[in-house]
């Protein structure tokens, strides 16, 4: 079960970004970015909200406040890194630290926080990955 | 300035991951979390193309893209939320990012961009990491197993 999620994960969250490399390539005006990411969520929102419908499960509360919470950082994080970009911090040295930093507060909140221990094989694995976000973000 | 809103990114996304652990530990429903998330992240959206009011419409290969890529977006988000119910965040938010590196093997293929050894040395360095998570986790899988008492 795990070995299948951490395939799904790999295949589509890589192709969730993708996009908005294609869509560069078709020169369209700078204000379509925000009508794309409308219909972004929009869609992803529906992909799942519809079997749930059909299950009839319903959201709860808790749900709601969690997922607001979820969607604020996200976008929050996204403006903070617009924001470097536009104050001259070099794209190059921007997203790499920056993924790489988030990994790293997930690591440290993972242990600290959550109580998570990881074995030695899956630390190496933790180390060489966290390498390998810094050098896709450089590349 | 610059330099903080940079830091302020790199812990909002590591934030992001936190909070999913949070919703969990929670007994948060998984694709209610999912939905709730990206409901509210396209209603913050819609607002802000309402209010900037671009006249320009979106062409319909644009809006194709868009629903293609939401709906992988969604599937992963769903499938990350799910994994960490049974795994370990860090190895998971790990793989959301390794997973950076399946569009820049499709640009290579599709516009043909330069392999450099840069990118070389990320793919390899990739798949070692993701080798040594997933046989991290077989073994951890395994001393549940040995420590789960005979007769289950």
């Amino acid at each position: 079960m795990w070995f299948l999620l951490m395939l799904v994960i790999l295949l589509t969250n890589g192709m969730s970004a993708f996009g908005l490399k294609v869509i560069a390539g078709w020169a369209l005006p700078e204000t379509v970015k925000f009508p794309y990411l409308t219909i972004w969520y929009a869609a992803g929102l529906a992909s799942i909200a519809v079997p749930m419908l059909i299950k009839g499960l319903r959201i709860g509360r808790k749900e709601i406040l969690w997922g607001g919470a979820a969607a604020a950082l996200s976008i929050g994080g996204q403006v903070a890194m617009a924001i470097a970009l536009d104050s001259g911090v070099p794209g190059h040295v921007v997203f790499p630290v920056a993924i790489g930093g988030s990994v790293f507060v997930v690591a440290l909140a993972g242990r600290l926080i959550f109580g998570e221990r990881i074995n030695r094989i899956s630390a190496l694995g933790v180390t060489l990955g966290f390498l390998a976000v810094i050098l896709l973000g450089l590349s | 300035m610059g330099l903080l809103f940079w830091f302020l990114g790199a812990i909002s996304f590591g934030l992001l991951a936190c909070v999913s652990k949070g919703a969990e530990r929670r007994n948060s429903n998984a694709s209610g979390f999912v939905v709730s998330a990206f409901g509210w992240a396209a209603l913050i959206m819609l607002i802000r193309s309402a209010l900037l009011k671009s006249g320009s419409p979106m062409p319909s290969r644009a809006i194709a893209v868009a629903v293609a890529c939401g709906v992988c977006a969604a599937v992963a988000y769903l499938a990350f939320q799910t994994s960490i119910r049974v795994g370990k965040i860090t190895v998971a938010w790990l793989m959301m990012n390794l997973s950076a590196g399946v569009p820049a093997v499709v640009s290579i293929w599709k516009y043909r961009e330069k392999l450099t050894t840069l990118k070389v040395a990320a793919f390899a360095l990739v798949l070692v990491s993701i080798f040594f998570l997933f046989w991290g986790q077989k073994i951890e899988e395994q001393a549940a197993e040995g420590s789960r008492p005979r007769g289950d």
